[in-house]
């Protein structure tokens, strides 16, 4: 459609039919493209953004779910003040510290199936099989297989290692290494997936002159391989890192609900206890809060480090 | 266009026809007509279907009839739906609680229980006259402060759990040349001296679970000592100690039996089974193993009360137990008169009767009925006897008690001392810790 001036019809200084027309479309596009987002934005604000105002607010009262009291920093006090938040970060702490050993194995993993080494086609059809079982699966499984008669301990008795039969979830660091164990089953085939699709990603040719120029398997795994796998790398540590601090709360529940004592309890299961069992929906406001801070650093660190190695051309 | 052709008119009325018959249909899952609304219930004490016989349906279940009854009679519908038997269901009703999308009835643990979540729960006071009133025992565990008749009333009891009890093999014990006598409570050293006598036997003697170890033994053994309930009170609101030179003597004694026991209770999912499989020979629970332990011992099976702590205790020759569980009616309930008459329905004499003389299948629950003898109403003589210890005193379940969390402490810290990970004197004080950072922020 086109207009046209006529004698007379005054002109703003600047404005021309053609820019006007211009105009009234851009205003039309930012129009469609807000009710476009407008959905997103509404279901973002509802479902993310309305809970986290409320929970920040609740943590500064006294909450039971239908009372409500302003309390001030008193959960703050009380969370910071008995010293609890330290042996909860303890445990998301021996998560973390146990990430490096994951990690390794994955990327061993990784590199004889890439290889193709022997039973590698076996193997690449099963490794990925604990990843599809829900946690709950898995917690329950290893609960029954390092019960006190369960499988774990008939296997040592089996092969004359009955000495070695304990009461897994009875103690502490025995409780740990069953978690950890479960930590690992999980993890190892995404692990395996991520080194196994940067492996792929790299170059034959580079590794392929390597080769010419008379580098070993040993020295092409260190030299070339392991440096390009970096952003994997990288990508696997984060990734995990965030685990570790917000998704333990199924593997505990299911596998040692926090015991033996409060010993394995970490900081997201320690939120379940104080809101549903305790019924404090004000203190476990707080100590929502903090993890939500934590975990913001987190991802801060993850943001960073990606931007880190894209400015550095992905190496 | 054909005439079989399906025009958009004939295509609407279709719809709107199956939309009036869905519709319907969920209006009608429940007991009942219907035509006074929906009354929804959370069942946790009374089974809809059995472990041990599959053939039964949960039609055959006295709850499910029972709602039915009271559907039919009033004109609503009643919607029966299970709550887990753990403390799971709490959570399940709190966060229904704050979502205000839970059920018009909830059965729960009574006492310190209820109370932690009264914020959801309608006070039943004015529902409740003196003539319904006479008819009940255990209204104390429903009314707060756990005296009746000078505090709100929030549950109304169900039935009467019973004591805790010891079960024996009785085979295991004459093998071991054990003498246990029913009618004679053991003293401690002779309670040692039977769990001795049975581990030479190459039996293990004890399979406790996580509530038996704890709950139905230790806390009757912390009660003997302190006085019973006025002592258990005590501790819990921190006018005395849980660390004194008495509580440390009691748990010294109980981790006695630790060399006696299955390894690992807090993680034991059924005892019997392990003393049916030949495992163990002991278990320490409420009459509700009777059944189970019929199932597994069928006659062999010898019940004590539980042993003395000590010959000077205040309490002796008793027992822990009572009406664990109330009925309750949600604040958020629409339908709050009719979800009163639905509890008085399922406590009246007419329904408690027929649940013990028609549901022999089910786990027993002793009425709470007054001027009834409970001791006709069975036959097992492990029932009888059972009947007629809850006529006798005993001590209230002491985690309806204290504070739910000084509860869960307690079950937290049994772990770490019953491993050998914490001298009494440490385990105790965590004890009194927790209770003072309750009491301390209870009134934040």
């Amino acid at each position: 459609m086109t207009e046209t001036v006529t004698a007379g019809q005054r002109v703003a200084p600047g404005t021309t039919p053609v820019r006007r027309a211009r105009s009234r479309r851009r205003r039309r596009d930012t129009l469609i493209g807000l009710l476009s987002v407008l959905p997103a934005l509404v279901l973002v604000a509802a479902l993310m953004w309305y809970p986290l105002v409320t929970t920040v607010y609740h943590g500064f009262t006294d909450w039971d779910g239908v009372v409500t009291k302003w309390v001030g920093l008193d959960n703050y006090r009380q969370l910071f003040g008995d010293g609890d938040i330290w042996q909860y970060l303890r445990t998301n702490l021996v998560f973390f510290l146990s990430i490096p050993v994951i990690l390794v194995i994955s990327l061993v993993v990784a590199v004889l199936l890439h290889e193709q080494t022997p039973g590698a086609r076996f193997f690449r059809s099963v490794y990925y099989l604990p990843c599809m079982l829900s946690v709950a699966v898995v917690g329950l499984l290893m609960r029954s297989m390092f019960a006190p008669d369960g499988m774990a301990n008939r296997s040592l008795s089996a092969v004359g290692l009955g000495g070695l039969a304990t009461d897994w979830l009875a103690y502490t660091v025995t409780s740990f290494l069953v978690l950890i164990l479960a930590f690992y089953w999980q993890t190892l085939g995404q692990g395996a997936l991520i080194f196994l699709a940067g492996l792929s990603a790299m170059p034959s040719s580079v590794v392929e002159a390597a080769q010419v120029d008379g580098a070993g398997w040993w020295r092409r795994l260190f030299r070339i391989v392991l440096p390009m796998q970096t952003p994997a790398i990288s990508y696997f540590l984060v990734t995990n890192t965030a685990y570790v601090f917000v998704g333990l709360f199924s593997l505990i529940f299911t596998v040692t609900r926090g015991g033996p004592g409060s010993t394995t309890v970490p900081l997201d299961y320690e939120i379940y206890l104080s809101a549903f069992q305790s019924g404090d929906l004000g203190y476990a406001s707080a100590v929502s809060v903090v993890l939500l801070v934590l975990v913001s650093i987190i991802a801060w660190l993850q943001v960073r480090n990606f931007d880190l190695y894209s400015r550095q051309g992905g190496r | 266009m054909g005439t079989n052709a399906y025009s958009r008119r004939r295509f609407l009325q279709s719809m709107t026809l199956a939309g009036g018959a869905l519709a319907l249909g969920a209006c009608g899952g429940g007991s009942g007509s219907g035509k006074g609304g929906t009354l929804t219930y959370w069942n946790q004490f009374f089974p809809t279907s059995s472990s041990t016989d599959k053939s039964l349906k949960r039609d055959d279940f006295w709850v499910i009839q029972s709602a039915k009854r009271f559907a039919d009679a009033n004109g609503i519908n009643v919607v029966v739906t299970d709550l887990p038997g753990d403390d799971s269901a709490f959570t399940k009703f709190r966060t229904a609680g704050v979502a205000r999308n839970g059920p018009d009835v909830a059965s729960l643990w009574s006492g310190a229980y209820t109370f932690g979540l009264k914020s959801y729960i309608t006070p039943l006071d004015k529902y409740v006259d003196g003539a319904y009133r006479s008819t009940l025992t255990g209204w104390e565990v429903g009314t707060e402060g756990l005296v009746a008749g000078k505090g709100t009333l929030y549950g109304i009891p169900p039935a009467n759990d019973g004591i805790a009890a010891v079960y024996f093999d009785s085979r295991v014990l004459d093998r071991a040349g054990a003498k246990v006598s029913e009618d004679t409570v053991l003293e401690w050293d002779q309670w040692l001296e039977v769990l001795r006598r049975i581990k030479a036997t190459g039996v293990t003697p004890l399979a406790l679970g996580n509530g038996d170890y704890t709950l139905f033994s230790l806390f009757y053994w912390i009660a003997q000592v302190t006085g019973g309930e006025t002592g258990l009170r005590d501790l819990g609101d921190g006018t005395r100690k849980f660390n004194d030179p008495a509580l440390q003597a009691v748990v010294r004694q109980w981790l006695q039996l630790v060399p006696y026991a299955l390894p690992n209770p807090s993680t034991m999912d059924d005892p019997v089974a392990q003393v049916g499989a030949g495992k163990a020979a002991v278990v320490v629970q409420g009459p509700w193993a009777i059944a189970g332990l019929r199932d597994v011992l069928g006659q062999n099976v010898l019940m004590t009360r539980l042993p003395n702590i000590n010959a000077t205790a205040p309490i002796r020759d008793s027992g822990i137990g009572g009406p664990g569980g109330d009925f309750v009616v949600t604040s958020y309930s629409k339908h709050k008169d009719e979800a009163a008459a639905f509890i008085k329905h399922l406590t009246s004499k007419t329904e408690q009767l027929d649940r013990i003389k028609n549901h022999p299948h089910e786990d027993v629950k002793f009425p709470n009925l007054t001027g009834v003898d409970l001791a006709s109403l069975f036959t097992d003589p492990l029932l009888v006897r059972q009947a007629e210890w809850v006529n006798q005193k005993f001590v209230f379940y002491a985690d309806n008690i204290w504070p739910t969390d000084l509860v869960n402490e307690i079950y937290a810290q049994a772990q770490l001392i019953w491993a050998g990970k914490k001298t009494p004197e440490a385990f105790l004080s965590a004890l009194d810790d927790k209770r003072d950072s309750i009491v301390k922020n209870g009134s934040k």
